[in-house]
């Protein structure tokens, strides 16, 4: 039986709406209820969840097992799946058994190092890289063959994504490799936290220019900040994250109750300069343990689906 | 070359304690230079050994050898009387030498006194640091000459994660980012378009993940 | 029991590495009279020629302790031999505590040396911080 159903983000995508997705990180424990309860925080706020693949190298529930649990909400989930606890049969098993189960979006990720996880002392797999994975998906999909060449009985039709940090160094390189990702077939981009604006508008521009925001889906990532406390953690302790010190000086500016209430407004500029910005399809919110922010935030940005229904007259 | 590093003195004196007599076997190529294993570390050994057992007031006898290379059959032979003198052997040579002394005299015991670490080089005195993972497929011609499998925590073959900052690695900030020394290097050469291109997955057969990997040179052979 | 241990009525048996810059050439035949200790002094060109290897083969020639003398921090006349020897002598404590040896039994001294009482004080200085030790680990294991 040929499995049923398209991906509803590249669908939305593709008409040209603004898209509006959010990161859910799957429970340290087996509990199936306590990530059924916090994606129905998401329901009718986004067009899609990422679940995260043991996100930071923390052993949670598998993305896979999370996407299904989802799945059966009502909300369709984007499965993000790393590339430094698998190896490529491992992978490519993984990715059949996922779009078996209904699972249509995937982000191909190499993963957060394992030193910086509950487990340092694990082996980091590191068979293939990120670009490398997103080409084997987008392979699959083209010519219904998996990486050894087999021809397979039902070839997975993924919506396939990367992920890109328009704030890591050496800068001139972002954008060759996000061309690369673009080359490999990824068809739509999720960015690192967004607080650097002049940085990420000047990436944006270089992105342009290169003729890339015609080729891929671009969603800005957004992270309402809870706390001064939280924006220095971050910015000092979190690999790749670029927190202006004018965006922490503006936290530790209020008093430690409306720190939260802050941090949303920060938020909601970026996104009115996402708005904004051309070559921009959609937000990616990652409210870390923080899902209630993301109803609100998605409201107070007018960004509800009804909302964009409305503004777009369908 | 090869380097290694001493093992703790409490692992190697639990391990030596059942011997009454014990040489010390020393190998004067790659664990000499990085100040592992040569003549000097083995008189070192010798004295720290000798000097541990007689407060412990247990009698052990402690003989001293360097040889040129320990994976050689024809400087391990040199040994051979040495080591029919003794009860046991402690190699401070890496993890090929203890075995290839091992495999030469099949009725000692031979054990390691080194922890082989990796293929390397000495960036500056005192320093040694990491090049190469001998995966039996040299690419070091497509990334400036860095090594980016050795080199890069998360042996990236297309470019660099997002956690490069400032050059540092993300992993580890005393490391430098093997990504933007490529690209630093590329750039330098006028090559950095090269790096457009994309790398395909590895074969790992040729490392060690096809299992122990031989080479046979037949011109060689007799 | 080591044999390098004070014994009633005998000099205790002590090692000394001297660089000839830092000590002044009057008081080496003094070293001899010196009757608290026996002192078996090595003379050394410079500090830096200080190796590992001497400092443990005096131990186990039976020296209760080793004392190396060095010109003052910056006034070496190869630039950083004394700095060498410091850092050589760093390790051979390590090594020796981890052996449970008594890294105390090695010192370093960094500035010239006028007189012979000197060198004695530094050797009672050394050895006392061995029997505090002692002290101390016969207190941790109760006894």
């Amino acid at each position: 039986m040929i499995p049923q159903g398209v991906s509803k983000l590249e669908k939305k995508l593709e008409s040209g709406r603004f898209a509006v997705t959010a990161e859910l990180g799957p429970p340290r424990g087996a509990d199936k209820d306590a990530i059924i309860t916090r994606a129905s925080l998401l329901k009718g706020c986004v067009d899609a969840v990422n679940v995260t693949d043991n996100q930071t190298a923390i052993v949670r529930m598998s993305s896979i097992a999370a996407c299904v649990h989802i799945l059966k909400t009502g909300l369709e989930p984007v499965m993000q799946m790393t590339t430094r606890d698998r190896n490529r049969i491992a992978l490519q098993s993984d990715l059949l058994g996922a779009y078996s189960l209904g699972i249509r979006n995937i982000l191909c990720l190499s993963g957060d190092h394992q030193v910086f996880g509950s487990q340092p002392d694990a082996l980091g797999v590191f068979d293939i890289d990120s670009i490398q994975f997103v080409r084997s998906v987008r392979d699959m999909k083209e010519t219904g063959r998996d990486m050894s060449g087999y021809e397979l009985a039902i070839a997975p039709d993924m919506f396939v994504g990367a992920a890109a940090n328009p704030f890591a160094d050496p800068f001139e390189y972002r954008i060759i490799r996000l061309a690369k990702k673009i080359e490999a077939g990824a068809r739509f981009i999720q960015t690192q936290c967004i607080f650097n604006t002049e940085r990420f508008r000047e990436w944006m521009r270089l992105a342009r220019e290169e003729g890339l925001t015609e080729k891929v889906f671009i969603l800005g990532g957004i992270t309402p900040l809870k706390s001064a406390g939280m924006a220095r953690y971050m910015a000092a302790k979190v690999a790749g994250m670029d927190i202006p010190e004018h965006i922490i000086r503006r936290m530790e500016g209020v008093p430690r109750v409306k720190a939260a209430d802050e941090g949303m407004k920060i938020a909601l500029e970026t996104i009115n300069e996402l708005l904004e910005c051309p070559g921009i399809s959609g937000i990616h919110i990652m409210a870390i343990e923080n899902e209630q922010a993301v109803g609100r935030l998605v409201e107070a940005a007018g960004l509800m689906p009804d909302a964009r229904a409305g503004q777009e007259g369908n | 070359m090869i380097v290694a590093e001493q093992k703790p003195l409490a692992e190697i004196i639990e391990m030596v304690s059942p011997y009454g007599k014990l040489l010390i076997l020393g190998c004067g190529t790659c664990v000499k230079t990085c100040f592992a294993g040569g003549e000097e570390e083995v008189a070192i050994l010798a004295s720290l050994l000798r000097l541990a057992f007689k407060k412990k007031g247990i009698d052990i006898e402690i003989s001293e050898l360097t040889i040129e290379r320990q994976c050689e059959n024809e400087f391990i032979q040199e040994a051979s009387l040495a080591v029919s003198r003794n009860d046991a052997v402690l190699s401070l040579a890496c993890g090929a030498g203890v075995q290839d002394v091992a495999r030469r005299f099949t009725g000692k015991p031979v054990l390691p006194g080194l922890n082989t670490t990796f293929v390397g080089v000495m960036e500056s005195r005192g320093l040694f640091t990491e090049e190469c993972l001998c995966c039996g497929d040299c690419r070091l011609g497509l990334t400036g000459g860095v090594c980016v499998l050795a080199r890069c925590a998360k042996k990236l073959s297309n470019g660099p994660c997002g956690g490069s900052r400032n050059g540092k690695c993300e992993v580890n900030p005393d490391s430098d980012c093997a990504w933007q020394l490529v690209i630093d290097r590329m750039k330098n050469l006028g090559t950095l378009d090269k790096l457009r291109e994309y790398t395909p997955p590895r074969d790992w057969r040729s490392s060690n993940s096809g299992g122990p990997r031989k080479i046979l040179r037949e011109d060689m052979v007799i | 029991m080591p044999d390098n241990e004070a014994k009633p009525g005998y000099a205790r048996a002590v090692t000394l590495f001297y660089c000839i810059n830092a000590v002044k050439s009057s008081i080496f035949a003094k070293l001899e009279d010196v009757g608290e200790f026996e002192i078996n002094p090595v003379k050394i060109p410079c500090s830096s020629m200080i190796k590992e290897t001497f400092i443990l083969k005096a131990l186990e020639a039976g020296a209760e302790a080793v004392l190396i003398i060095t010109c003052p921090e910056d006034s070496c006349q190869f630039i950083d031999g004394n700095r060498r020897a410091n850092k050589r002598v760093e390790r051979v404590r390590q090594m020796l505590d981890e052996i449970g040896y008594g890294g105390w039994r090695v010192s370093i001294h960094n500035s010239r040396i006028e007189n012979e009482d000197e060198i004695c004080l530094l050797f009672r200085q050394a050895l006392g911080q061995g029997e505090n030790s002692f002290t101390a680990e016969s207190l941790l294991a109760g006894e």
